[in-house]
């Protein structure tokens, strides 16, 4: 990756539907070992929304609390829930994509000092973007 | 911790004006150490009060920045701007590109930020582990996780601790005790979310296959659990359950079919306030999470603008002897349950808040107004031959926003298994929760 190149929103294409779907919609962001901040955020408003935009603006506050996306379940059991439902879904294709949502990356449980951030200290959406983002980084991928 | 220690940095840097807390010590700004602030030396000490940049770098307490000051000023901006920006960079994100209007409408509201919190050790160490627990009822126990660790996550402000009553009737001259409570003690715990846990390895990057199910956390405890009432004299409608046991638990997390399940295996006495019963038993349960199909809750969004749902399932066997009946509602001989509640939890006009906080809701007083519970409980006793089906449907209307208050309409149908007594009610009530 030469340096200095920025991160860009995903390429224009037709929206996605669901998750598994046949259409060819196209999402499908920077290539090879490089990936932008912008699009990991894109990639895990998606996670957590499918009817979200990739083209468009992002729509969910990186101040937004994790708890709030456990619907119906305890904060503990939601990280959890969250750290094997997010783990499985990283090597998985997702056609929207036109590639695995997460490239199959792992997302750490246990946090460490400059290294990790676990999925079990996070405590905001923005926690979590920043997390993705040293595990990439940790993958050997270069996240501008 | 570079993120908070960036943060920290940033707010000091952009935000001179922010208050600072009457604390600065007036001592150092006596520079001629009489033991008394001339009208000068309060001066700066007032401005330094209001301007933490100011007393930061004005290093000589003039009340001003000097042009060597303002160096060093500019130097440590210059320094620290990449992990500044970098600590900002998902707000940029998130905000670049809107309106004004939106930005202010949607930044006066939006929570605070928060950094990663590590766990925090008990208190004098992994020894000093909470293991006492006195609560309401098994539900309050939060699978015995302790509240103080780790902050935030299961407080134990949010937990019923256990009650007791004493009422003495002059006239009827009669006396009764009320007692409902769960007195809990953790033997051997192994719990991912403390800091004590020891089951992973040190390196959080450390290959993990998820389609594969394993161990993540063991909780074993003693308990004995107390709910009913006594009277003196004794009479007719008096129950009561006096019972001891202990609980094995384990969670198992991944698998091709389930992201987290619970087991637990609970083998307990049983008798009354009386000590007369004596019935013995062994529950099992078994409950699993699968968010992508709505299992035991969700992750993300709702399911449609208009309609959110997700069901829960549980499934238990319960093998219980009753010896002496007592001061229950259940007959001689031995009951083994096996079966399962599953219940459908449907919420119109959900929140859609948190997925875009710029957008716009379609019916913004319906929001969260709503819902309709759908519960099925089914068991068999196979040693005496028997069902045990029991339904209810519930609708109902969250009074204030955020579900403290409600009124609901139900009706159940069918038979408990736990008292065999054939239901057909209505029933209207009012909520209240804290």
């Amino acid at each position: 990756m030469a340096k200095g190149k920025k991160g860009k929103p995903a390429k224009k294409g037709k929206p996605a539907k669901k998750q598994g779907s046949n259409v060819a919609a196209n999402f499908a962001g920077m290539a090879g070992s490089f990936i932008s901040r912008d699009e990991i955020y894109h990639r895990l408003e998606w996670y957590f929304d499918h009817s979200h935009d990739p083209k468009g603006p992002h729509t969910i506050d990186p101040n937004t609390p994790i708890d709030a996306f456990f619907q119906n379940m305890d904060p503990s059991t939601g990280r959890k829930v969250l750290w094997v439902n997010i783990n499985k879904i990283s090597p998985t294709y997702v056609p929207a994509w036109k590639s695995a949502l997460f490239h199959g990356v792992q997302f750490p449980w246990l946090s460490k000092k400059d290294v990790a951030i676990g999925l079990r200290d996070i405590q905001s959406f923005g926690n979590l973007i920043d997390s993705a983002v040293l595990t990439y980084e940790h993958f050997g991928w270069h996240v501008s | 911790m570079r993120f908070a220690v960036s943060t920290a940095l940033a707010i000091v840097i952009l935000a001179p004006t922010v208050g600072t807390a009457e604390t600065l010590s007036a001592a150092k700004y006596d520079k001629n150490k009489d033991g008394i602030l001339d009208e000068n030396e309060a001066l700066v000490w007032r401005l330094h009060v209001q301007d933490p940049v100011l007393a930061k770098y004005d290093l000589n307490l003039n009340g001003r920045l000097d042009p060597a000051e303002l160096d060093r000023l500019r130097a440590d901006s210059a320094a620290s701007f990449s992990d500044r920006a970098s600590s900002v960079a998902n707000d940029v994100l998130f905000f670049k590109n809107r309106k004004i209007a939106d930005i202010d409408k949607v930044a006066s509201t939006r929570p605070p930020p928060a950094a990663p919190a590590e766990v925090k050790p008990p208190k004098g160490g992994c020894e000093n582990q909470q293991r006492l627990f006195v609560r309401r009822d098994r539900l309050d126990t939060y699978q015995y996780r302790e509240g103080t660790f780790i902050t935030g996550f299961v407080p134990k402000s949010k937990a019923m601790g256990a009650s007791a009553s004493f009422t003495h009737d002059d006239l009827d001259r009669s006396n009764s005790a009320t007692i409902n409570g769960r007195v809990s003690y953790v033997i051997a715990q192994n719990d991912p979310m403390s800091p004590c846990f020891t089951g992973l390895p040190d390196d959080p990057y450390a290959k993990h296959d998820f389609r594969v199910p394993s161990l993540f956390g063991t909780t074993v405890a003693l308990w004995t659990d107390a709910q009913g009432t006594i009277n003196s004299p004794r009479t007719k409608n008096e129950k009561s359950a006096l019972k001891g046991g202990f609980d094995a638990q384990a969670a198992i997390a991944g698998g091709p079919f389930f992201d987290l399940q619970y087991l637990i295996a609970s083998p307990y006495a049983q008798t009354d306030f009386r000590g007369e019963a004596r019935i013995y038993g062994v529950t099992a349960a078994w409950e699993p999470f699968a968010p992508n199909v709505r299992l035991g809750g969700t992750i993300g969004a709702p399911a449609t603008k208009y309609l959110d749902w997700f069901w829960q399932l549980r499934a238990a066997a319960d093998v219980k002897r009753v010896d002496v009946v007592g001061a229950t509602a259940l007959t001689r001989g031995d009951y083994a349950w096996t079966g399962a509640v599953a219940r459908l939890h449907l919420t119109p006009f959900p929140d859609r808040s948190v997925y875009d906080p710029f957008g716009e809701n379609l019916f913004p007083d319906l929001v969260g107004r709503f819902y309709a519970d759908f519960t099925v409980n089914y068991y068999r006793d196979f040693s005496r031959g028997i069902e045990a089906l029991l339904w209810a449907a519930e609708v109902g209307f969250n009074i204030t926003p955020d579900g403290a208050a409600s009124i609901s309409v139900s009706y159940t149908d069918g038979l408990d298994k736990d008292t065999l007594i054939k239901q057909r009610q209505y029933l209207v009530a009012l909520n209240y929760k804290l």
